[in-house]
């Protein structure tokens, strides 16, 4: 516990994870403007010019609804379910601004801050513990603290919990500001949510008890990529190399393979990340092969739920694994 | 100061190999055994890459060991280091500490780790000077004010043993004198001191004992009074008007003769006098005859035939190891 409260206090005096904290908390107060600025009520002068383009629109629609009928009446004659939509409804709607809603749109802006979010989180992380290596601190920190095992868990630990008051303040900041952003501009509720052509959508709006949840689980990711860029700034020893590699992580295994391999999807990182924070994400698998009938190459579309919990348990193994490593490299490399 | 026969470092077959980027292996220790003897300053003296530093960081468990056995205060390291790093206090190499933080906050960070009273950090920046410049970041210090800091960080521990790797590599003469005096004191509180240096004459001044090492081996050790006594007032200067023919005369005995200018360094004469008996009798006069100040320079050079750095394996050396009348 002494060296976590000392490791505790380091993090606490590093100016880069001050500055870095201060960039991603700016970020979470820009989002919500930018939300407020979206969900602005139409002015009048908006309403007039869409109910200007909307009278036009149903002219045209009337006038041109006697052939669309007599079109949809031939095309009945071999299709009976054919529907040209003669009996469109032009609705004011459709040519207002967009007006974003915290149903519709929060949850995009959660997840959407969340990448940013977990590269500080990682960056801070890493960082906070290579600049001990790099500066060469750790040798005489080790001539003062030489049981190895408790060094470098006080330093994981300490990067773990030390990303969480940037987190937590940045998340809650993010979800309250959505939820006063959306409120003073009393856009709540979705624009969708009681049009008949978007039946059954309604279930998957978010609310704020799902927002301040997914804000939970995404500050739980934070704490576990923190723990991952610890234990690889052990292994790696510069944050430039820790940083580097997630790069090329991301770039060649979460992007190309990705791409490729669609069997791979549920072991890769970013997916589980964003399983977990949330609570399940759908993709879809392409298996193709040559059919036996008609001997062409036919290709079938499955959809997947990669779920919450599978998100949990892959970020968990990852972490633990590459804690691990990082463990065992401590414990066995000299120090120069 | 008075040796208790006690030991507070000891080594035995102690080895360490280095493996390069090409893959082959270099030696950095091999079979050394080392022993510093409670109290005093020992020095630890070898040319550049003889293997001091090295050793220092096995012996603090900051590099395994391939082979051998250490122990410190009589506790096998690294196993039980836990156990006794709180009477060690070590500076390896140069002082590494968190260069944006100030020389305070460095210090209070390690006092934290160690359970040390917050309060010591600000006694021990007065004692070695750095009240001052306590609050200013430790990238703006100079060689010197990071020197002062890391022993003050090493007397947070008040240790019984201190551990001083090349302390003043970089240190104007000022300085150098400085951290001489705060060895010099602190083997006066009882303490031990290990400094390693490779420069013989620095430590000459300070030390009570060394252990000399080159290629990793120890090819010396003991007191330096009786280091200096093994070669002690071999060497003859001899200043005479006709060099070449005295010294002819010189050689003649199986003395062995050098030219230095226009003055002969001899070696192996029993005793000057004979010298100016010799030259007299075919009536050439010496107007200077000088014992060469033997120092432990000299007596590294001697032992290791002045190969320089790389120098020959103890074993081949026909002086032994160990100095007449080593205690240690």
């Amino acid at each position: 516990m002494r060296l976590l409260r000392v490791e505790l206090t380091r993090f606490r005096c590093r100016v880069l994870l001050w500055v870095l904290s201060v960039c991603v908390i700016g970020l979470a107060l820009l989002l919500p403007f930018q939300a407020w600025q979206s969900s602005k009520a139409p002015t009048a002068a908006q309403i007039e010019q869409a109910q200007r383009y909307a009278d036009e629109e149903q002219k045209a629609q009337d006038e041109y609804r006697e052939e669309c009928l007599e079109q949809q009446e031939e095309a009945r004659e071999t299709d009976p379910n054919a529907d040209y939509g003669c009996d469109y409804e032009v609705r004011i709607e459709n040519y207002l601004p967009w007006r974003q809603t915290f149903e519709d749109d929060a949850g995009s802006t959660l997840y959407g801050f969340m990448i940013p979010l977990l590269l500080v989180g990682v960056a801070m992380a890493a960082s906070f513990v290579a600049a001990e290596f790099a500066t060469g601190a750790i040798g005489n920190w080790l001539t003062f603290a030489p049981r190895r095992g408790r060094v470098y868990w006080s330093k994981v630990v300490a990067a773990t919990t030390g990303v969480v008051p940037m987190a937590v303040v940045s998340v809650a900041t993010l979800v309250g500001g959505l939820w006063v952003a959306y409120s003073l501009n009393d856009s709540i509720t979705s624009q969708w949510a009681d049009d008949p052509d978007m039946g059954g959508e309604r279930a998957v709006l978010m609310t704020p008890e799902l927002l301040v949840a997914a804000g939970g689980r995404l500050v739980v990711a934070v704490m576990a990529v923190a723990a991952l860029g610890a234990a690889l700034a052990v292994i790696m020893r510069h944050t430039a190399a820790v940083l580097g590699a997630l790069a090329a992580w991301l770039a060649v295994i979460e992007g190309l393979v990705r791409g490729q391999v669609g069997s791979a999807f549920p072991y890769l990182l970013l997916p589980n990340l964003q399983a977990w924070v949330q609570g399940g994400v759908t993709y879809y698998d392409d298996v193709c092969a040559n059919d036996a009938d008609t001997g062409e190459w036919v290709c079938t579309t499955t959809e997947h739920v990669l779920s919450q919990t599978h998100g949990g348990v892959v970020i968990g193994v990852v972490v633990g694994v590459v804690a691990l490593v990082g463990w065992l490299v401590m414990r066995r490399r000299d120090v120069q | 100061m008075a040796f208790t026969g006690e030991l507070a470092i000891s080594t035995r077959g102690l080895r360490k190999t280095y493996r390069r980027l090409n893959g082959s292996k270099h030696v950095a220790v091999e079979g050394l055994d080392l022993d510093v003897p409670v109290g005093g300053v020992h020095g630890f003296l070898g040319p550049n890459g003889s293997g001091k530093t090295t050793t220092i960081r096995m012996l603090l468990g900051l590099i395994r060991a391939d082979q051998g056995t250490m122990r410190v205060f009589d506790q096998p390291v690294p196993a039980r280091l836990p156990d006794v790093v709180g009477r060690v206090g070590a500076i390896v190499e140069q002082p590494k500490f968190f260069p944006n933080f100030s020389g305070r906050r460095n210090l209070l960070l390690l006092a934290g780790a160690i359970g040390a009273d917050s309060r010591l950090v600000e006694v021990v920046l007065g004692d070695v000077g750095l009240a001052d410049r306590a609050k200013d970041r430790y990238r703006t210090y100079s060689l010197g004010m990071k020197q002062r800091l890391a022993i003050a960080a090493t007397l947070l521990k008040d240790p019984d043993l201190l551990i001083f790797d090349e302390p003043t590599n970089g240190l104007d003469p000022a300085g150098i004198r400085e951290i001489r005096d705060v060895m010099r004191g602190l083997a006066g509180r009882g303490k031990t001191v290990l400094v390693s240096s490779h420069i013989l004459a620095e430590v000459e001044q300070v030390a009570d004992t060394v252990s000399i090492i080159a290629r990793g081996r120890m090819i010396a050790d003991g007191r330096v009074s009786d280091l200096l006594g093994t070669g002690a007032a071999r060497t003859v200067r001899v200043g005479v008007a006709v060099p070449g023919t005295a010294g002819s005369l010189l050689e003649a005995q199986g003395w062995t003769v050098r030219r230095d200018g226009h003055q002969l360094l001899v070696d192996g004469a029993p005793d000057p006098a004979r010298i100016t008996e010799i030259l007299a009798r075919q009536g050439l006069f010496v107007d200077e005859l000088t014992p060469v100040k033997v120092d432990l320079e000299s007596v590294f050079l001697e032992l290791t035939a002045g190969q320089g750095p790389g120098t020959r394996p103890p074993d081949e050396h026909p002086h032994g190891r160990r100095a007449a009348g080593s205690d240690s």
